[in-house]
């Protein structure tokens, strides 16, 4: 089941359905977890683990990775969240923030690599 | 109104051709000088001659050029296009090639989007519109990056682009085998002129099979037809054009390049692209280094993040997109962030090249026969590209066909929301907004706009001076020439009217024609390195340099340029060099001036009083070798051949007297060079995955670089001279903290063998150990010592003596200590072979081989030389066949 925007209604302000998306992304995640807790334990074991033998960014980003994958989360949201990198990359960069720049687009990588995966194993050509 | 393919096609590329007339609009108003040949283009590697006999015919048997006295390899593999830089040529190459390349480039593009959306034809319009405008982007950013290469590196990427789309569409859309195409695809690679592709290609191919088979198999055995054509596909068209061009590289390459064109660890680390600069579309370029003074700016150009952005929100929008669609934009989101993933290099510990790293590791250790033929592979797929950036054309593809392809939706996606009234501004304004970018990017505007590239392809006067040189030397045309100083390192060089412009040593060996001692960054390593000993004289104002000079074999000519400037910006190496090279060769009592200019003065060598063949040879270690050069008495140096013998190019030795400190190390460097098949180097295909192996090359990819040898301010934090005089022209450092390299060799028949370790321990302590598969037979440790002032020798170390069966024996080297361990070749040699290492000599020396024996005495009689340690050694040769 994938994550679907509430529809907007007439007289909505522009940003009443990214809003409502994340309120409904916030509630679906909160159910997902709560309906299916034993896959959310396997999940914080595998953060733990690879937290443990290198370090927090690659377990937060496995973490993330793995729970779009597990629970079949809207993939937009990854899409939305590369752009947002690239977006905060090329401000980081105006201010001459290397290292930080570096990260955004290390990130926004990984984000893509995630959607990636999530679209060739896990959704049929028919999910948006 | 509604044009027809053949007419959109023929309007699209009058669009290109005037948009190069626009941007190279400075050489249409210098084309009569231009084609006369008193002004020319040329800027560092654009190179405006081209003779197809010195640059091609000449060197198709083995590579071997006598123009460039080294190995070339560039020039053949891209015969098909280097002519384009022939002077009366390339004016009209640069507006007309590149206008095609654009516009094969479109139709690249262009055939993928029709099918597409094939069954939607009311998108065909706005289909070759993006396509243009992607084009378009793409090759602007190709040109400013590339320019230097046209020829190769943008028309190749065109043709490319053109079998790629071929084979999407032929395996995505259509899920054919089709011969034609197959026929049509094979013959597109193997014209390509830049060898990087054919390899690009493939790599490209195999992630769209690939991708498709995943695809194919999720859908089950309706896709049997695609797994076909997939495969098939594939197969056929490497073996149809791998073959082939394989064989040609084969027939038109030397033994043995990788001293020249070395494909190193930190050479990759440093042309390694970040991930910013990807996302960016940020590529390595010369007009960035001309501007700049460096390849990439370490700043993004962020503008050029619009791409990604509107790549990402074309992705928001798969419910626009058809099943075929999506299936399609995911194959191709795949290959770019695979391409990606290939062109960070070793910029991120994840990065695929740390993969291969790993990997090959992981096969040298196991040492087994099949384990080094796949890690020779990896090795070869890494010489031939060389720099992840090759990587980046496989995404510059990609990103070019989800701009063609991701604002189609955006179109759709607009058409609903806006009104219906605005719906035919839509497409020309989203083409706009794609090109938005190169006119608000100072660098890219300036540039495009100036007409001559922001002054990177300026015509340029060839100097009168250099004419009257080339009419000179056409007369003469025996022996040859050498350019001083280098201009590859940072220096430009004026004309008659005072401009000053920067290329490489290559313009005046192609302009001249004449057979020249090119020691510029592709020649080969004996070259670099008989002239880096001239460089080191001059660099220290002494006069030893004359005695190199006139030992470097047929040198007759010394060009020496007087104008001459330093670059803006960037990198200047051996700053002052020429102001002592000036005063120095006016004093030099072998030099004529034949020819005396403004800016050029020719020399020849007056003829040599002492014949080269007849002198003295030396083994010496750096501060005997410099004591002999600087100390001796004139009437003694010049019969020396200050060449070492390590460096002397002489296959077939005869009786001859060495100058040596070390008569074991001399005649055991006599045997190593008379059985060049019994030395063991490390093995080259580790070269660009493990960086605790510090190989020379590092210093002698170009030949001011060298320099960096000769003081502290290297890796090795030491002066290692040593560098002239070792084997094959590179030696190995291991680096400290067990850090291990293995030597393997082979014993064919059963003797007593000495391992013999040409190398120095830099202060640290080295274990050893001898394995034959997987039992050690012998295990030593070689003690720390101190870290010496200067590694001014090599010496050889027995580290094994004892009876060896046949075998694959492996000599593991591990550096436990805290210093660095220099190493040049392991030497097996037997008591047949080197009896004096078995038993005591008594100054009596001599060796065996190829039906010849080597005698060597020692003079008893040291009075005629000048120092106490250095001794005379006589080399007796025999024949063994006549006796």
């Amino acid at each position: 089941m994938s994550l679907r925007p509430t529809p907007l209604l007439k007289n909505q302000r522009w940003y009443a359905r990214p809003v409502a998306s994340m309120r409904t992304l916030r509630e679906k995640v909160k159910n997902d977890i709560m309906a299916k807790p034993s896959a959310g334990f396997l999940l914080l074991g595998y953060f733990l683990l690879i937290w443990y033998v290198f370090s927090i960014v690659p377990a937060l980003l496995l973490l993330v990775g793995l729970a779009f994958l597990v629970y079949r989360w809207e993939v937009r949201v990854l899409i939305v969240t590369t752009g947002i990198l690239l977006l905060a990359m090329a401000l980081l960069a105006l201010f001459d923030q290397i290292e930080w720049t570096r990260s955004m687009a290390m990130y926004a990588f990984f984000f893509l690599i995630i959607w990636l995966v999530s679209r060739l194993f896990l959704f049929s050509s028919d999910d948006p | 109104m509604k044009l027809s393919t053949k007419k959109l096609y023929g309007l699209i590329f009058l669009v290109f051709v005037v948009l190069h007339v626009v941007i190279f609009r400075d050489v249409l108003w210098h084309l009569p000088q231009l084609l006369s040949g008193q002004e020319v283009i040329v800027r560092e590697e654009l190179i405006p001659f081209f003779d197809f006999k010195s640059q091609f015919f000449d060197q198709i048997d083995g590579g071997y050029s006598d123009l460039t006295s080294s190995q070339e390899v560039r020039v053949s593999y891209s015969f098909l296009t280097s002519w384009m830089r022939y002077y009366q040529v390339l004016p009209f190459a640069l507006i007309l090639l590149n206008a095609l390349s654009a516009f094969l480039l479109f139709y690249a593009f262009f055939i993928v989007a029709k099918a597409y959306c094939r069954k939607e034809p009311d998108k065909f319009s706005p289909a070759a519109l993006f396509s243009f405008v992607a084009a378009l982007v793409i090759h602007l950013i190709l040109l400013y990056s590339k320019i230097t290469h046209f020829y190769t590196l943008i028309a190749g990427f065109s043709l490319f682009a053109v079998a790629l789309s071929f084979y999407l569409i032929e395996v995505f859309f259509r899920s054919s085998f089709s011969w034609k195409k197959i026929f049509l695809i094979s013959l597109l690679v193997l014209i390509n002129p830049a060898i990087h592709y054919h390899i690009l290609f493939y790599v490209a191919t195999a992630l769209v099979s690939f991708i498709v088979l995943v695809q194919a198999l999720r859908k089950g055995s309706s896709r049997a037809g695609q797994i076909k054509s997939a495969l098939g596909m594939f197969l056929a068209i490497a073996l149809l054009s791998g073959i082939p061009y394989g064989a040609f590289v084969l027939l038109t390459s030397g033994d043995d390049v990788t001293s020249s064109i070395p494909a190193i660890h930190y050479i990759i680390k440093g042309a390694s692209i970040p991930l910013t600069h990807l996302f960016a579309l940020d590529s390595s370029s010369q007009v960035d280094l001309f501007l700049h003074g460096v390849y990439i700016p370490l700043d993004i150009r962020s503008l050029k993040l619009v791409y990604p952005l509107l790549i990402l929100f074309s992705l928001l929008l798969f419910r626009f997109f058809s099943k075929e669609q999506r299936n399609f934009t995911v194959l191709l989101v795949f290959v770019l962030l695979f391409s990606f993933w290939m062109s960070i290099g070793y910029t991120e510990s994840f990065s695929f090249h740390e993969l291969l790293r790993q990997i090959a590791l992981f096969l040298d250790a196991t040492n087994h026969g099949i384990s080094l033929m796949l890690l020779k592979i990896l090795y070869l797929f890494i010489e031939i590209l060389r720099l992840p950036n090759r990587f980046q054309l496989i995404a510059f593809f990609v990103i070019g066909l989800l701009l063609t392809i991701g604002p189609l939706h955006i179109l759709d996606w607009l058409k609903r929301i806006i009104p219906f009234r605005f719906a035919v501004y839509l497409a020309p304004a989203l083409a706009v907004l794609l090109l938005l970018p190169f006119a608000l990017m100072g660098d890219y505007r300036d540039t495009l706009l100036s007409g001559n590239f922001n002054g990177y392809i300026q015509p340029w006067t060839v100097s009168s001076d250099l004419v009257q040189v080339k009419q000179l030397l056409d007369q003469r045309r025996d022996g040859k020439l050498m350019v001083l100083p280098t201009l590859e390192s940072g220096r430009i060089v004026g004309n008659d009217d005072e401009t000053y412009n920067n290329f490489i040593d290559k313009f005046f060996i192609y302009y001249l024609n004449y057979p020249t001692l090119y020691y510029g960054t592709s020649s080969d390593i004996e070259n670099k390195l008989t002239v880096q000993l001239l460089y080191r004289s001059l660099l220290y104002n002494q006069d030893w340099w004359n005695d190199v000079m006139v030992n470097i074999s047929d040198l007759r000519y010394i060009l020496v340029i007087k104008d001459i400037s330093y670059r803006r910006v960037g990198q200047v190496y051996l700053p002052r060099f020429e102001k002592s090279l000036y005063t120095q060769i006016e004093k030099s009592p072998y030099l004529e001036k034949v020819y005396e200019g403004s800016q050029y003065d020719l020399f020849e060598l007056k003829p040599r009083a002492v014949p080269v063949d007849t002198k003295m040879s030396l083994d010496l270690n750096w501060t005997n070798y410099l004591k002999v050069a600087i100390q001796s008495p004139r009437d003694f140096v010049q019969r020396v051949n200050l060449i070492p013998i390590l460096l002397q190019n002489k296959p077939d030795r005869q009786d001859e007297s060495i100058l040596t400190d070390d008569p074991y190390r001399t005649v055991t460097d006599l045997f190593g060079l008379a059985n060049p098949k019994k030395i063991i180097k490390p093995s080259p295909y580790l070269f660009p995955f493990d960086p605790s192996l510090l190989p020379s090359t590092i210093y002698t990819n170009t030949m001011p670089s060298m320099s960096a040898l000769y003081g502290t301010n290297n890796f090795f934090q030491l002066p290692v001279p040593v560098i002239y005089q070792v084997f094959q022209g590179q030696f190995f450092a291991l680096k400290p903290q067990a850090n291990t390299i293995n030597l393997p060799f082979r014993i064919v028949e059963r003797n007593r063998y000495a391992l013999l370790l040409r190398g120095t321990n830099a202060g640290t302590s080295v274990h050893i150990a001898l394995r034959l598969r997987d039992s050690v037979l012998h295990e030593q440790n070689l003690s720390e010592k101190e870290v010496p002032a200067i590694v001014g020798s090599f010496t050889y170390e027995p580290v094994y003596d004892g009876v060896l069966e046949p075998g694959d024996y492996v000599l593991e080297i591990n550096n436990t200590g805290q210093g660095l361990f220099f190493l040049d070749m392991l030497l097996p040699v037997s008591q047949d072979d080197l009896p004096f290492w078995f038993e005591d000599p008594s100054g009596k020396y001599s060796f065996r081989t190829q039906g010849r024996k080597y005698l060597f005495s020692s003079d008893s009689d040291n009075s005629q030389i000048p120092f106490n340690n250095i001794t005379l050694l006589h080399t007796k040769v025999l024949s063994e066949r006549k006796k």
